[in-house]
Order: structure tokens, then C-alpha cells, then sequence
């Protein structure tokens, strides 16, 4: 088993798991609004000198309000397609389940609920805490080396995951964290990967929890854009490995949309050969919408 | 009866993002459903031929970097602009209102 977790991009996995669910909790705005279109089927490029992506999204989308308890809700069901360009042997947790650099396909159910809003009140008066709860099952596919003998092959492994994410809003706008988004989350993985010697399937399991912050910081004065920030952190619960990564990004253009924005990430000591030496990362963020 | 159809066109909104709209007409105001149709997200109302105008308020609980345009096609058949703006990543989370009156 410790063989299998040596031999295992775990490292990036957890790395990646730590920061990366909460930008489907939609706890991270910034990275949040470089995957999600809006409404309709979509793509998504992403491109940084670590990691490139392709998203493809489709999307079904209602918002009721509800006279009788005040409150409007929104669902959505999300059906996501990632196709990497490359195989990374260390990503920044940047895609909505951190599977970023693995072929997956995900399913989310998002339902959001907010106090339908009074027309005649003034927006600085309104109250309006926005709690958004996410159900999340992916499942992934890579191709990985076939144990350690030299010319052992690449094997085909599966993995699936899944989630419960929790967003909130406050309303207090007087305060600093009333223009900040909370996020938490909990997420079960299994995956199959090759043993390092025989190269045959042993399932591991991560439950990994997190939390997260995200707002906005000052105005860019070259863009007349805010700056974003989005910092979470989490626990390896299977591994025993803490970390956080911090994004800062802006938008620099609307139509297309355009993001440009540096990514961080930082986490506690790992046994694990192919991570121990990597304790921090960073990477530039270019996010193109269209 | 004549109908009004609005349709709401978002950029970089995420799941947890909210749009409401609301229309007054004879002096009450009516929360729509925002519905996901193959155009787009679209709400319908349905009002007295009499009307002439109607108000309008758009709610966003928007995120950093979203845009929103909301246009409105009027029983005349034309496409009337409701509101079209972006929110920056330090207006990130708040609430931002327009209020617009329609005329046909």
C-alpha cells in the first residue's frame, strides 16, 4: 500500500483537492468565473505554463421565487467535461475538483437561496445572505506507468469522487466580511492506481476537507478593474498533509472575457518521493471566455 | 393579454450567483421565474393590452468579473435594453440594482 502511494501522483492530487473544490463551491470567485459560462453549453480555455485545460459545460438553470417564504431559488445542474492538453506532474489546484490535468467528467447540483429582493427598498439597506449548497460526483481517467520496471507500459486507471460544498454570503455589509463569500468542503475520493511493483489496481482513499475565502481587494488602476482574491486551505486527512494556495487575479476585458492572474500554493511535508521536494508552487493565470 | 419576454445573458456567473428581476405594473411590483430555455435564461409576464410601460429592477448578487445584460422584447415586438453592466472584483459579492422603465 505504501508502495502504491509512493508510486502515486498523490502529491498532486491533494495539491490540487486542496484548493480545488471550493472554486466548485464557488468559494473562489475568480476561478469560479473561468469555468462557469453563465448559461448554455460553453468552453473554457485556461492556459498556464503548468497546467492547460479545456472545459466543456452544459447547464440547466431555474430561479423561483417563492412568495409564500420570501425567498428565491436557484438550481443547476451542471454536466462538465475537462480534457487536459498536457499530463503535469505538478498542477496548482485550479479546476473545480482538482482533476484538472486528468480527463474527467463531473456532475454538480447547485441550489442557491437568497431573499427575493424588494424593488422599493434601497440596495444599501437590503439584507440578503446567500447560501449555496453543491453536490459534486466526478469521475476521472488517466494513463499511468505500469509499475517501476523500465518498459512496463501505461495502464488506463479510474478514480471517482465525491463531494458536499457549502457557500455563504453574510449580509452585514459594514463589515469587512460582509463583501467576502465563506466557503467549506468535504470530499471522499477513491481512485484506482497501479502498485509500484506489479502495476496492478489498489484503491486508495483521500477524504479531504477545506475552507475558503474570496472577495475583492483594490481597483487596478491601469484595468478600472478590482483585483480579486480567493485563499483557501484544507487537510489531507489520508495523507496527513495540510495546505493553501492564495489566487489574485483581474479582468482586464469583458467582451471577450479575459482574466489575467498569479496562483500560489504552499503545503506541509509529505513522505511522498514525487512531492516531498515541492513544497510551494506558483503559476500565472491567463482565463479566455468566450 | 399581451406578453413580456426578458432575457438575461451572463457572463462568468457561477452556480451560487443570482439574478432576480421584478416588473411593476398597476402600481404592484411581480417577482419573475427565470427560466433556462435554449436562447438563454428567459422570464415571461403577462399583462393587461392597456399597459403601456412597465417598470423594471434587475437584483444582482454578483460575483468579481461578471457581466449581465438584460434585454426585454415588448408586446410591439421590439428589443428594448433593460440594463448591461459588469461588476469588478471589488464590488465582488455585493448587490447591484437597476431600475429601468420600459415604453411601447
Amino acid at each position: 500500500m505504501v508502495m502504491a502511494r509512493h508510486r502515486s501522483p498523490a502529491g498532486r492530487l491533494a495539491l490540487a483537492a486542496l484548493g480545488g473544490f471550493a472554486v466548485s463551491a464557488g468559494a473562489v470567485r475568480a476561478q469560479d468565473g473561468a469555468v462557469d459560462c453563465g448559461e448554455g453549453p460553453c468552453a473554457v480555455v485556461e492556459v498556464a505554463p503548468s497546467f492547460s485545460n479545456i472545459s466543456l459545460k452544459a447547464r440547466r438553470d431555474v430561479s423561483t421565487p417563492d412568495p409564500r417564504t420570501g425567498r428565491t431559488t436557484r438550481t443547476v445542474a451542471d454536466v462538465v467535461l475537462m480534457q487536459p492538453f498536457k499530463e503535469t506532474a505538478y498542477g496548482p489546484p485550479v479546476t473545480a475538483t482538482g482533476l484538472g490535468s486528468i480527463r474527467s467528467a463531473q456532475v454538480r447540483l447547485t441550489v442557491t437561496q437568497a431573499p427575493t429582493f424588494d424593488p422599493d427598498m434601497p440596495v444599501e439597506n437590503t439584507r440578503d445572505p446567500v447560501l449555496s449548497t453543491q453536490l459534486l460526483a466526478a469521475v476521472s481517467h488517466r494513463r499511468m506507468p505500469l509499475g517501476e520496471r523500465p518498459g512496463g507500459g501505461r495502464v488506463d486507471r479510474f478514480g471517482y469522487a465525491l463531494g458536499l460544498a457549502v457557500s455563504y454570503r453574510p449580509d452585514d455589509r459594514n463589515s469587512v466580511a460582509g463583501r467576502m463569500k465563506w466557503g467549506a468542503a468535504v470530499e471522499y475520493r477513491r481512485q484506482s492506481l497501479p502498485h509500484a511493483i506489479d502495476g496492478s489496481p489498489v484503491k486508495v482513499d483521500n477524504v479531504i476537507i477545506r475552507g475558503s475565502i474570496s472577495g475583492g481587494l483594490v481597483r487596478v488602476p491601469l484595468f478600472q478593474r478590482g483585483l480579486g482574491f480567493d485563499l483557501s486551505g484544507g487537510y489531507d486527512i489520508e495523507r496527513k498533509v495540510p495546505g493553501a494556495r492564495l489566487g489574485l487575479a483581474t479582468q482586464i476585458s469583458s467582451r471577450p472575457m479575459i482574466v489575467l492572474g498569479i496562483d500560489g500554493w504552499v503545503q506541509g511535508r509529505d513522505d511522498d518521493p514525487r512531492t516531498r521536494d515541492k513544497r510551494w508552487d506558483w503559476a500565472p493565470r491567463l482565463s479566455l471566455q468566450f | 393579454m399581451e406578453s413580456l419576454t426578458f432575457k438575461v445573458k451572463t457572463k462568468s456567473f457561477g452556480a451560487d450567483d443570482l439574478v432576480q428581476l421584478a416588473v411593476r405594473y398597476d402600481g404592484a411590483w411581480h417577482h419573475l421565474v427565470l427560466k433556462d430555455e435554449q436562447e438563454g435564461r428567459i422570464a415571461r409576464i403577462d399583462i393587461s393590452g392597456e399597459v403601456r410601460s412597465v417598470d423594471v429592477a434587475v437584483q444582482v448578487n454578483g460575483p468579481a468579473f461578471g457581466t449581465v445584460k438584460v434585454t426585454c422584447r415588448v408586446p410591439s415586438r421590439s428589443v428594448l435594453p433593460v440594463a448591461d453592466f459588469t461588476i469588478a472584483a471589488n464590488e465582488a459579492n455585493i448587490s447591484k440594482r437597476v431600475h429601468w422603465t420600459l415604453q411601447w
